[in-house]
Protein backbone atom coordinates (compact mmCIF):
# COMPACT_ATOMS: atom_id res chain seq x y z
CA UNK A 1 0.00 0.00 0.00
CA UNK A 2 1.35 3.42 -0.84
CA UNK A 3 2.20 6.03 1.81
CA UNK A 4 -0.54 8.32 0.51
CA UNK A 5 -3.16 5.65 1.07
CA UNK A 6 -1.88 4.99 4.59
CA UNK A 7 -2.07 8.68 5.42
CA UNK A 8 -5.65 8.83 4.12
CA UNK A 9 -6.69 5.81 6.17
CA UNK A 10 -5.01 7.28 9.26
CA UNK A 11 -6.86 10.59 8.77
CA UNK A 12 -10.19 8.72 8.58
CA UNK A 13 -9.38 6.76 11.74
CA UNK A 14 -8.35 9.92 13.61
CA UNK A 15 -11.59 11.58 12.48
CA UNK A 16 -13.66 8.66 13.72
CA UNK A 17 -11.80 8.69 17.03
CA UNK A 18 -12.50 12.43 17.46
CA UNK A 19 -16.22 11.86 16.74
CA UNK A 20 -16.36 8.95 19.21
CA UNK A 21 -14.66 11.12 21.83
CA UNK A 22 -17.12 13.97 21.31
CA UNK A 23 -20.03 11.56 21.54
CA UNK A 24 -18.66 10.14 24.77
CA UNK A 25 -17.92 13.52 26.32
CA UNK A 26 -21.26 15.20 25.45
CA UNK A 27 -23.74 14.93 28.34
CA UNK A 28 -27.13 13.43 27.45
CA UNK A 29 -29.19 16.54 28.13
CA UNK A 30 -32.77 16.15 26.93
CA UNK A 31 -35.51 18.70 27.56
CA UNK A 32 -36.26 17.38 31.04
CA UNK A 33 -32.73 16.72 32.23
CA UNK A 34 -31.75 20.31 32.88
CA UNK A 35 -32.82 20.57 36.47
CA UNK A 36 -31.94 22.72 39.42
CA UNK A 37 -32.90 21.26 42.82
CA UNK A 38 -33.42 22.76 46.24
CA UNK A 39 -35.06 22.10 49.58
CA UNK A 40 -38.54 23.32 50.50
CA UNK A 41 -37.20 25.70 53.15
CA UNK A 42 -34.82 27.56 50.84
CA UNK A 43 -34.97 29.76 47.77
CA UNK A 44 -34.25 27.64 44.71
CA UNK A 45 -32.52 29.82 42.13
CA UNK A 46 -33.06 28.96 38.49
CA UNK A 47 -31.65 30.88 35.57
CA UNK A 48 -35.00 32.57 34.77
CA UNK A 49 -36.69 32.69 38.17
CA UNK A 50 -36.20 31.83 41.82
CA UNK A 51 -38.79 29.67 43.57
CA UNK A 52 -39.78 29.67 47.21
CA UNK A 53 -42.41 27.57 48.99
CA UNK A 54 -44.64 29.62 51.29
CA UNK A 55 -46.91 26.90 52.68
CA UNK A 56 -48.20 23.44 51.78
CA UNK A 57 -51.44 21.96 53.12
CA UNK A 58 -53.64 18.96 52.41
CA UNK A 59 -57.43 19.25 52.11
CA UNK A 60 -60.53 17.35 51.04
CA UNK A 61 -62.40 20.41 49.77
CA UNK A 62 -60.87 23.44 48.07
CA UNK A 63 -62.70 26.63 47.13
CA UNK A 64 -61.45 29.45 44.95
CA UNK A 65 -63.68 32.22 43.64
CA UNK A 66 -66.95 30.44 42.71
CA UNK A 67 -65.36 27.01 42.25
CA UNK A 68 -65.58 24.37 44.97
CA UNK A 69 -64.11 20.91 44.44
CA UNK A 70 -64.23 17.88 46.71
CA UNK A 71 -62.20 14.71 46.50
CA UNK A 72 -62.24 11.28 48.08
CA UNK A 73 -58.45 11.29 47.56
CA UNK A 74 -56.51 14.33 48.77
CA UNK A 75 -55.86 17.80 47.42
CA UNK A 76 -52.34 19.14 47.88
CA UNK A 77 -52.34 22.94 47.86
CA UNK A 78 -48.88 24.41 47.36
CA UNK A 79 -48.61 28.14 48.05
CA UNK A 80 -45.43 29.25 46.29
CA UNK A 81 -43.82 32.28 44.76
CA UNK A 82 -41.48 32.96 41.90
CA UNK A 83 -39.24 35.98 41.50
CA UNK A 84 -38.62 36.36 37.78
CA UNK A 85 -35.19 37.68 36.83
CA UNK A 86 -34.86 36.32 33.32
CA UNK A 87 -37.39 36.56 30.51
CA UNK A 88 -41.15 36.46 31.13
CA UNK A 89 -42.34 33.18 32.69
CA UNK A 90 -45.76 31.55 32.30
CA UNK A 91 -45.63 28.70 34.86
CA UNK A 92 -47.96 26.43 32.89
CA UNK A 93 -46.01 23.19 33.40
CA UNK A 94 -46.32 22.83 37.17
CA UNK A 95 -46.50 19.28 38.49
CA UNK A 96 -46.17 17.39 41.74
CA UNK A 97 -43.83 14.44 41.24
CA UNK A 98 -44.17 11.53 43.64
CA UNK A 99 -41.46 9.14 44.79
CA UNK A 100 -42.37 6.58 42.10
CA UNK A 101 -41.99 9.14 39.31
CA UNK A 102 -45.70 9.78 38.72
CA UNK A 103 -46.44 13.40 37.75
CA UNK A 104 -49.66 15.12 38.79
CA UNK A 105 -50.45 18.32 36.89
CA UNK A 106 -51.96 21.28 38.70
CA UNK A 107 -55.74 21.32 38.37
CA UNK A 108 -57.06 23.85 35.88
CA UNK A 109 -60.26 24.34 37.90
CA UNK A 110 -58.20 26.38 40.35
CA UNK A 111 -56.52 28.60 37.78
CA UNK A 112 -57.93 31.65 39.58
CA UNK A 113 -55.36 30.99 42.32
CA UNK A 114 -52.43 30.00 40.12
CA UNK A 115 -49.37 32.08 39.37
CA UNK A 116 -50.00 34.37 36.40
CA UNK A 117 -47.60 35.10 33.57
CA UNK A 118 -44.94 37.21 35.22
CA UNK A 119 -42.45 39.60 33.67
CA UNK A 120 -38.84 40.02 34.70
CA UNK A 121 -38.44 42.17 37.80
CA UNK A 122 -41.69 40.99 39.37
CA UNK A 123 -42.53 38.36 41.98
CA UNK A 124 -45.81 36.43 41.82
CA UNK A 125 -47.28 34.24 44.52
CA UNK A 126 -50.21 31.87 44.17
CA UNK A 127 -51.42 28.35 44.83
CA UNK A 128 -51.11 25.22 42.71
CA UNK A 129 -53.59 22.47 43.61
CA UNK A 130 -53.04 18.80 42.81
CA UNK A 131 -55.20 15.72 43.41
CA UNK A 132 -53.31 12.61 44.55
CA UNK A 133 -53.97 9.28 46.22
CA UNK A 134 -53.35 9.89 49.96
CA UNK A 135 -50.66 7.20 50.16
CA UNK A 136 -48.61 8.87 47.41
CA UNK A 137 -48.19 12.39 48.79
CA UNK A 138 -45.34 12.05 51.29
CA UNK A 139 -42.03 13.06 49.74
CA UNK A 140 -43.56 14.59 46.62
CA UNK A 141 -41.50 17.22 44.78
CA UNK A 142 -42.80 20.40 43.15
CA UNK A 143 -41.53 20.60 39.57
CA UNK A 144 -41.83 23.82 37.56
CA UNK A 145 -41.02 22.71 34.06
CA UNK A 146 -40.19 24.61 30.89
CA UNK A 147 -42.90 25.38 28.38
CA UNK A 148 -42.74 22.45 26.00
CA UNK A 149 -43.17 23.46 22.40
CA UNK A 150 -42.80 21.68 19.11
CA UNK A 151 -39.13 22.52 18.86
CA UNK A 152 -36.44 21.31 21.17
CA UNK A 153 -36.09 23.49 24.23
CA UNK A 154 -33.14 23.67 26.58
CA UNK A 155 -35.00 25.68 29.16
CA UNK A 156 -34.43 24.68 32.73
CA UNK A 157 -36.85 23.16 35.20
CA UNK A 158 -36.82 24.00 38.87
CA UNK A 159 -37.45 21.22 41.38
CA UNK A 160 -38.27 21.79 45.03
CA UNK A 161 -37.68 18.53 46.86
CA UNK A 162 -39.99 17.00 49.46
CA UNK A 163 -42.63 19.73 49.64
CA UNK A 164 -45.04 17.29 51.33
CA UNK A 165 -43.91 15.66 54.55
CA UNK A 166 -45.54 13.63 57.31
CA UNK A 167 -45.91 16.93 59.21
CA UNK A 168 -47.86 18.68 56.44
CA UNK A 169 -51.11 19.93 57.95
CA UNK A 170 -54.43 18.52 56.75
CA UNK A 171 -57.73 20.40 56.69
CA UNK A 172 -61.26 19.40 55.74
CA UNK A 173 -61.75 22.53 53.64
CA UNK A 174 -59.66 25.50 52.58
CA UNK A 175 -60.37 28.66 50.59
CA UNK A 176 -57.73 30.08 48.28
CA UNK A 177 -57.02 33.72 47.52
CA UNK A 178 -56.21 35.12 44.08
CA UNK A 179 -52.51 35.36 43.15
CA UNK A 180 -50.49 38.46 43.91
CA UNK A 181 -47.80 40.08 41.77
CA UNK A 182 -45.41 42.70 43.14
CA UNK A 183 -42.23 44.39 42.05
CA UNK A 184 -39.33 42.28 43.29
CA UNK A 185 -37.53 44.21 46.04
CA UNK A 186 -33.93 44.99 45.21
CA UNK B 1 -21.94 -31.38 -12.70
CA UNK B 2 -21.56 -28.39 -14.91
CA UNK B 3 -21.09 -24.91 -13.52
CA UNK B 4 -24.54 -23.55 -14.50
CA UNK B 5 -26.37 -26.45 -12.84
CA UNK B 6 -24.27 -26.08 -9.71
CA UNK B 7 -24.99 -22.35 -9.39
CA UNK B 8 -28.73 -23.04 -9.84
CA UNK B 9 -28.62 -25.71 -7.13
CA UNK B 10 -26.75 -23.38 -4.75
CA UNK B 11 -29.28 -20.61 -5.41
CA UNK B 12 -32.22 -22.93 -4.81
CA UNK B 13 -30.56 -24.30 -1.68
CA UNK B 14 -30.07 -20.80 -0.23
CA UNK B 15 -33.63 -19.84 -1.14
CA UNK B 16 -34.95 -23.02 0.49
CA UNK B 17 -32.92 -22.31 3.61
CA UNK B 18 -34.32 -18.76 3.84
CA UNK B 19 -37.88 -20.05 3.37
CA UNK B 20 -37.26 -22.66 6.06
CA UNK B 21 -36.06 -19.98 8.51
CA UNK B 22 -39.08 -17.82 7.59
CA UNK B 23 -41.44 -20.75 8.22
CA UNK B 24 -39.70 -21.62 11.48
CA UNK B 25 -40.30 -18.11 12.90
CA UNK B 26 -43.96 -18.21 11.88
CA UNK B 27 -43.73 -16.14 8.74
CA UNK B 28 -46.31 -18.26 6.96
CA UNK B 29 -48.76 -18.30 9.85
CA UNK B 30 -52.07 -16.52 9.78
CA UNK B 31 -51.67 -12.76 9.84
CA UNK B 32 -52.04 -11.37 13.37
CA UNK B 33 -55.20 -9.29 12.89
CA UNK B 34 -56.82 -8.76 16.25
CA UNK B 35 -58.49 -5.52 15.14
CA UNK B 36 -62.00 -6.83 15.51
CA UNK B 37 -61.50 -8.83 18.67
CA UNK B 38 -64.72 -8.59 20.71
CA UNK B 39 -64.17 -7.11 24.15
CA UNK B 40 -66.61 -7.30 27.07
CA UNK B 41 -68.86 -4.56 28.39
CA UNK B 42 -68.26 -3.77 32.06
CA UNK B 43 -64.73 -5.15 32.30
CA UNK B 44 -61.51 -3.10 32.45
CA UNK B 45 -59.46 -3.16 29.25
CA UNK B 46 -55.79 -2.21 29.34
CA UNK B 47 -54.81 0.09 26.48
CA UNK B 48 -51.41 1.23 27.71
CA UNK B 49 -51.56 4.32 29.89
CA UNK B 50 -55.30 3.92 30.53
CA UNK B 51 -57.57 1.15 31.66
CA UNK B 52 -60.99 1.62 30.10
CA UNK B 53 -64.25 0.05 31.22
CA UNK B 54 -67.15 0.66 28.87
CA UNK B 55 -70.14 0.65 31.24
CA UNK B 56 -73.31 1.43 29.29
CA UNK B 57 -74.83 3.54 26.52
CA UNK B 58 -78.08 5.46 26.29
CA UNK B 59 -80.08 7.34 23.68
CA UNK B 60 -81.50 10.51 25.20
CA UNK B 61 -83.42 13.56 24.07
CA UNK B 62 -83.22 15.42 27.37
CA UNK B 63 -80.18 16.65 29.24
CA UNK B 64 -79.12 15.49 32.71
CA UNK B 65 -81.52 17.91 34.38
CA UNK B 66 -84.47 16.83 32.22
CA UNK B 67 -84.60 19.77 29.81
CA UNK B 68 -85.42 18.78 26.20
CA UNK B 69 -82.57 18.76 23.67
CA UNK B 70 -82.80 20.11 20.13
CA UNK B 71 -81.19 16.94 18.82
CA UNK B 72 -81.09 13.45 20.35
CA UNK B 73 -77.76 12.19 21.67
CA UNK B 74 -76.07 8.94 22.39
CA UNK B 75 -74.31 8.96 25.76
CA UNK B 76 -71.60 6.39 26.56
CA UNK B 77 -70.49 5.91 30.15
CA UNK B 78 -66.92 4.87 30.88
CA UNK B 79 -64.74 4.18 33.90
CA UNK B 80 -61.21 5.39 33.29
CA UNK B 81 -58.17 4.47 35.36
CA UNK B 82 -54.96 6.35 34.70
CA UNK B 83 -52.32 3.61 34.65
CA UNK B 84 -49.62 5.91 33.26
CA UNK B 85 -47.22 8.28 34.98
CA UNK B 86 -48.76 11.62 33.97
CA UNK B 87 -52.15 13.24 34.49
CA UNK B 88 -54.61 13.28 31.62
CA UNK B 89 -58.27 13.70 30.74
CA UNK B 90 -58.66 10.33 29.02
CA UNK B 91 -57.36 8.30 26.10
CA UNK B 92 -56.32 10.18 22.98
CA UNK B 93 -58.46 10.24 19.85
CA UNK B 94 -56.11 7.68 18.32
CA UNK B 95 -56.66 5.25 21.19
CA UNK B 96 -60.46 5.39 21.44
CA UNK B 97 -63.17 5.89 18.83
CA UNK B 98 -66.93 5.60 18.93
CA UNK B 99 -69.04 4.20 16.09
CA UNK B 100 -72.80 4.19 15.54
CA UNK B 101 -74.86 2.43 12.87
CA UNK B 102 -73.70 4.86 10.17
CA UNK B 103 -70.06 5.17 11.12
CA UNK B 104 -67.87 7.27 13.38
CA UNK B 105 -69.72 9.38 15.96
CA UNK B 106 -66.71 11.51 16.83
CA UNK B 107 -65.15 13.69 14.19
CA UNK B 108 -62.71 15.31 16.60
CA UNK B 109 -60.96 14.23 19.77
CA UNK B 110 -63.55 12.99 22.27
CA UNK B 111 -64.33 15.18 25.26
CA UNK B 112 -64.65 13.25 28.49
CA UNK B 113 -67.32 14.91 30.60
CA UNK B 114 -67.54 14.81 34.37
CA UNK B 115 -71.02 14.17 35.78
CA UNK B 116 -70.21 15.63 39.20
CA UNK B 117 -69.42 19.37 38.93
CA UNK B 118 -67.43 19.19 42.20
CA UNK B 119 -64.97 16.71 40.73
CA UNK B 120 -61.79 17.78 38.90
CA UNK B 121 -61.66 16.90 35.21
CA UNK B 122 -57.99 15.90 35.23
CA UNK B 123 -57.27 12.29 36.21
CA UNK B 124 -53.94 11.73 37.93
CA UNK B 125 -51.86 8.54 37.84
CA UNK B 126 -53.49 5.75 39.85
CA UNK B 127 -56.88 7.47 40.01
CA UNK B 128 -60.13 5.96 38.69
CA UNK B 129 -62.97 8.18 37.54
CA UNK B 130 -66.35 7.83 35.84
CA UNK B 131 -66.69 9.86 32.66
CA UNK B 132 -69.15 10.09 29.80
CA UNK B 133 -68.94 11.08 26.17
CA UNK B 134 -71.92 12.17 24.11
CA UNK B 135 -72.61 12.72 20.44
CA UNK B 136 -75.59 14.19 18.58
CA UNK B 137 -77.46 11.66 16.42
CA UNK B 138 -80.19 11.62 13.83
CA UNK B 139 -83.13 9.67 15.24
CA UNK B 140 -83.85 7.94 11.92
CA UNK B 141 -80.31 6.55 11.80
CA UNK B 142 -80.72 4.55 14.97
CA UNK B 143 -82.80 1.36 14.70
CA UNK B 144 -83.86 -0.72 17.69
CA UNK B 145 -81.01 -2.92 18.89
CA UNK B 146 -78.21 -1.04 17.17
CA UNK B 147 -75.17 -1.07 19.49
CA UNK B 148 -72.49 1.53 19.95
CA UNK B 149 -69.08 0.20 19.03
CA UNK B 150 -66.11 1.45 21.05
CA UNK B 151 -62.87 0.84 19.20
CA UNK B 152 -59.80 0.69 21.44
CA UNK B 153 -56.16 0.95 20.42
CA UNK B 154 -53.07 0.32 22.50
CA UNK B 155 -50.83 3.32 23.10
CA UNK B 156 -47.07 3.14 23.48
CA UNK B 157 -44.55 5.89 24.20
CA UNK B 158 -42.89 7.65 21.31
CA UNK B 159 -39.72 9.71 21.69
CA UNK B 160 -41.00 12.42 19.36
CA UNK B 161 -38.28 11.93 16.76
CA UNK B 162 -36.70 15.17 15.61
CA UNK B 163 -39.11 17.38 17.56
CA UNK B 164 -37.90 15.82 20.84
CA UNK B 165 -41.43 16.22 22.22
CA UNK B 166 -42.35 12.95 23.82
CA UNK B 167 -45.76 11.57 23.04
CA UNK B 168 -47.77 8.46 22.50
CA UNK B 169 -48.65 6.52 19.41
CA UNK B 170 -51.14 3.73 18.91
CA UNK B 171 -49.27 0.54 18.11
CA UNK B 172 -52.20 -1.79 17.45
CA UNK B 173 -55.96 -2.18 17.74
CA UNK B 174 -56.92 -3.93 20.97
CA UNK B 175 -60.49 -4.69 19.97
CA UNK B 176 -64.08 -3.52 19.89
CA UNK B 177 -66.64 -3.28 22.68
CA UNK B 178 -70.21 -3.57 21.36
CA UNK B 179 -72.40 -1.82 23.88
CA UNK B 180 -76.18 -2.35 23.89
CA UNK B 181 -77.95 1.00 23.80
CA UNK B 182 -80.76 1.74 26.21
CA UNK B 183 -83.33 3.96 24.47
CA UNK B 184 -84.41 6.62 26.97
CA UNK B 185 -85.88 9.03 24.46
CA UNK B 186 -89.22 10.42 25.61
Amino acid sequence: MSGKLWRGALAVLVGLAVLAGLNWATPATGVWNLEVHGASDEVVVGHRYSVEIIQVVLASTVTVASTEMTTSEVFVAVNWQAAVHGSQARFRAVVLRTADGAEYRQLSEFDAAQLPTTAAGFTSSGVAVFELPPDAVIGADLVIGPEQGQLQSHDQQVVVDDVVTAETERYDAITLNPPVTKVTPR
Amino acid sequence: MNRTLRSWLVTLGVAGLLLGVLAAVGGFGRAHTDGEQALPVGAPIDIGRWSVTVERAQLVNTNMSGAPLEQSRVVIWLTLTNTGLTSGYGPSEDAIAFLGPTGYLDEDAPLFYVNDPAEPSLIGPGLTRERFVEFPITDADWADGDPVKVLLGREQPSDGGFSNVEGWTVSRIVGVVRVPVEDRRE
